[in-house]
C-alpha cells in the first residue's frame, strides 16, 4: 500500500508540474503517513537534512563554482581556439572542433548544459556561416556536450557516490575517462561521415589559429583539470579538497590572469552557484528520505526478484534495465534519475555480480542520453535555443549520434574492461 | 515581499558558500599541516546544511528547481494557471507541515536534548534550524507565487 500511494502520489505531482525535489518529499510523506508511524512529519525531516550532512557532498557546490567561474572566465574562446589548431585543418573540421570542445568544456565545467550553451553560442553561428548545415550543428553541440558528464570531475558522479554508499568519487573519476573518451570519439567519427557524406566544410580554411600559441592560451584552463585529476589520483587531495583547489585556481584565473571577471561581478556569480547548488542539493534532501522508505519497505529486493524471475542471464537483465533508464532519462534530468533510480536498480547489478562503479557509469551514460532527447532533454532545449532551431529538425539529424550513444552505451554495459580498467590499474 | 527574499537570499548564498570556501580550505591546510582545527570539518557540514537550505528556497523562489511541463504544457492557459496554483498550494501546505512543524519540532528537541558541535560547542539544534528557516521562505514564496499575476510554470 504505501509503495503504491508513493507511486501514485509522485507521477501525478510530476504530471502537475510540481518541482522534482518537493514531489519526491511530498510523495514520501504520504507514504509515511499511510504506514501510521509517529513523528511521520520530524523524521522526514530530519531525513532531509542528514541526507546532505556528507564530506562527498560538499565538492558539489564548489565544482559548481569553479564551473560557473570559468565560464564567466572566458574559457570557451581559448579552448574553441585550441580544438581549432588541433583539429581545424580536418575536412568537417568545424563539426570536430565543436565536439572536441564541448568535451574539454563539458570536463572542466562540469555541466553539459553550460558547454551546449557556451559553445554554441560562438560555434553554431560560425558552422552556419561555412555552409555547414543549421539542425546538424545543434545536433553536434548537443551530443558533445553530454561527454563532459563522463569525463571526471563531474557532479552526477559524487552524486551516484553517494546514493550508492561504498563507492569511492576517485575510482569512479577514473572508471568515466575511457568511456568518455570513447563516447567523444564515436561523435567525431559520426561527424565526419555525415560531413563527407553532406559535403560540408570540405574545404577547411587556412586562417586557423597556431598550436603553440593557442595552446598557450588555453593551458591554464586545461590545467584546472590536470590539477583537480592529478591531485585526486595521486592520493594528494580528496575529491572534496580538489573541488575546492579548483575553485581557488579558477579565480585566479578569471579574475587575476585573464581579468575576464570585474570583482563586483564576482558575488552575482557565486549566489548564482549557491542556487544552482540548492537545486541540486535539495534534491538529493528529499530523495534520502524517499530512499530512507525504499530501503524500509524491501522495494529494491522486491524488483530485484522481479526481475531475476523474468530471466537469470545477465545480457537479458541489463538490457531491461537499460531500456527502463532509457525511457526513465527521456522524462526526467539526470540528478533526480540517479537519485531515484540507483538504490532500486544497483541491488539488482551487485546481485548479479556487476561493480558498482560499472553500473554508475553505465547509468551516467544511459541517463545522459536522455538529456538530447524530446520531449524533456535539457541539453536539446538549450541547443535549439542558443542555435535558433526547430526540436523536430535537430532530432533529425540527432539520430546517427543516438546511434552512435546507443552503441557505447552497449559497449559499456557489456565490456566492463572499459570501466574497469583505469581504476583496477590505478589500485594496483 | 518575493523580489525582497530572492535579494536577501541571493546575499546570504553568496556569503555562506564563500564562507563555506575558506573553511574548506583551511580544513585541506590542516590536513596537509596537521594544525588540529578539528572545528573547521564540523563548521563546513554546518555550512554546507545552511547552503542547501536556502539555496533550495532561492531556487523556489526563482522558478529554477527541476520540473516536467510537458503535460502542463498541453493544457489551456486557465487549467495551466489552476494547475500552477494548485502545485503552489501543494509545496505550501509541505513547507508549512514537513520543514516549518517538522523542522522545529526536531530543532526544539534538540535544543532539549542539549546536544553539542563538540569542537564548535554549539548546540547542533542550529543546524537543524536551517530547515524551518528555510520553509518559512518557501511557505511565504508560495503565497507569493500564488497571488502573482501571471502565474509562470516552473521550468
Amino acid at each position: 500500500m504505501p509503495l503504491a500511494i508513493l507511486i501514485v502520489a509522485f507521477v501525478c505531482l510530476l504530471l502537475l508540474n510540481v518541482p522534482i525535489a518537493f514531489s519526491v518529499g511530498i510523495a514520501t510523506l504520504l507514504a509515511t503517513l499511510s504506514l501510521g508511524e509517529f513523528n511521520v512529519l520530524t523524521n522526514v525531516a530530519s531525513d532531509m537534512l542528514n541526507g546532505v550532512e556528507s564530506f562527498s557532498l560538499l565538492a558539489i557546490p564548489f565544482f559548481i563554482l569553479a564551473g560557473d567561474l570559468m565560464g564567466a572566465g572566458g574559457l570557451a574562446k581559448r579552448l574553441i581556439n585550441f580544438a581549432s589548431s588541433m583539429v581545424g585543418r580536418i575536412p568537417g573540421g568545424l563539426s570536430l572542433i565543436n565536439t572536441f570542445t564541448c568535451m574539454l568544456f563539458g570536463s572542466i565545467s562540469g555541466s553539459a548544459a553550460a558547454a551546449v550553451s557556451s559553445i554554441g553560442n560562438t560555434l553554431i553561428p560560425e558552422m552556419n556561416s561555412k555552409g555547414y548545415d543549421k539542425d546538424f550543428n545543434v545536433a553536434v553541440t548537443v551530443s558533445g556536450s553530454i561527454t563532459g558528464l563522463l569525463i571526471p570531475p563531474s557532479n552526477v558522479m559524487i552524486v551516484y557516490a553517494v546514493v550508492a554508499s561504498g563507492v569511492s568519487v576517485s575510482s569512479l573519476f577514473l572508471a568515466g575517462v575511457v568511456p568518455g573518451l570513447l563516447l567523444g570519439a564515436a561523435l567525431m567519427v559520426v561527424c565526419l561521415l555525415v560531413c563527407k557524406k553532406k559535403g560540408y566544410g570540405q574545404n577547411p580554411g587556412t586562417e586557423l589559429p597556431k598550436f603553440f600559441p593557442s595552446f598557450k592560451g588555453a593551458l591554464p584552463s586545461l590545467m584546472l583539470v590536470i590539477i583537480v585529476l592529478g591531485g585526486i589520483f595521486s592520493g594528494w587531495f580528496t575529491p572534496t579538497e580538489a573541488s575546492a583547489v579548483a575553485v581557488i585556481w579558477a579565480l585566479l584565473l578569471a579574475v587575476v590572469v585573464y581579468r575576464e571577471i570585474p570583482l563586483k561581478k564576482l558575488p552575482s556569480i557565486i549566489a548564482q552557484s549557491a542556487r544552482t547548488t540548492g537545486v541540486v542539493l535539495f534534491l538529493v534532501a528529499t530523495s534520502s528520505a524517499m530512499s530512507k522508505l525504499l530501503t524500509s519497505e524491501q522495494v529494491p529486493q522486491m524488483i530485484s526478484s522481479a526481475l531475476l524471475g523474468i530471466s537469470d542471464n545477465f545480457i537479458v537483465i541489463l538490457l531491461i534495465i537499460n531500456i527502463a533508464l532509457l525511457l526513465v532519462g527521456t522524462f526526467m534530468d539526470i540528478t533526480p534519475a540517479i537519485l531515484i533510480f540507483t538504490p532500486i536498480f544497483l541491488p539488482v547489478a551487485m546481485d548479479l555480480g556487476m561493480d558498482p562503479l560499472h553500473f554508475g557509469i553505465l547509468m551516467i551514460a544511459n541517463l545522459s542520453i536522455g538529456l538530447c532527447t524530446p520531449p524533456v532533454g535539457t541539453c536539446l532545449f538549450v541547443g535549439c535555443s542558443v542555435g535558433k532551431a526547430r526540436i523536430a529538425g535537430v532530432s533529425r539529424q540527432m539520430l546517427p549520434f543516438y546511434v552512435a550513444m546507443i552503441g557505447v552505451l552497449l559497449l559499456i554495459t557489456y565490456v566492463p574492461s572499459i570501466s574497469m580498467w583505469l581504476p583496477n590499474l590505478i589500485s594496483q | 515581499m518575493t523580489n525582497l527574499i530572492i535579494k536577501t537570499l541571493r546575499g546570504l548564498g553568496a556569503t555562506i558558500l564563500t564562507l563555506l570556501l575558506l573553511v574548506v580550505v583551511l580544513v585541506i591546510v590542516d590536513t596537509k599541516l596537521k594544525l588540529g582545527a578539528v572545528w573547521a570539518s564540523e563548521l563546513s557540514s554546518f555550512l554546507l546544511g545552511w547552503t542547501v537550505m536556502l539555496g533550495g528556497a532561492l531556487a523556489y523562489a526563482e522558478k529554477r528547481h527541476l520540473g516536467l511541463d510537458i503535460v502542463v504544457e498541453k493544457f489551456d492557459p486557465s487549467t495551466h494557471d489552476y494547475a500552477a496554483k494548485l502545485g503552489h498550494i501543494i509545496i505550501f501546505t509541505f513547507a508549512c507541515l514537513v520543514m516549518i512543524y517538522g523542522g522545529s519540532t526536531l530543532a526544539a528537541h534538540r535544543f532539549e536534548m542539549d546536544q553539542m558541535m563538540p569542537s564548535l560547542g554549539i548546540s547542533r539544534a542550529w543546524f537543524y534550524v536551517s530547515i524551518p528557516v528555510s520553509g518559512s521562505l518557501i511557505a511565504i514564496t508560495a503565497l507569493g507565487h500564488l497571488f502573482s499575476k501571471p502565474i509562470l510554470e516552473e521550468s
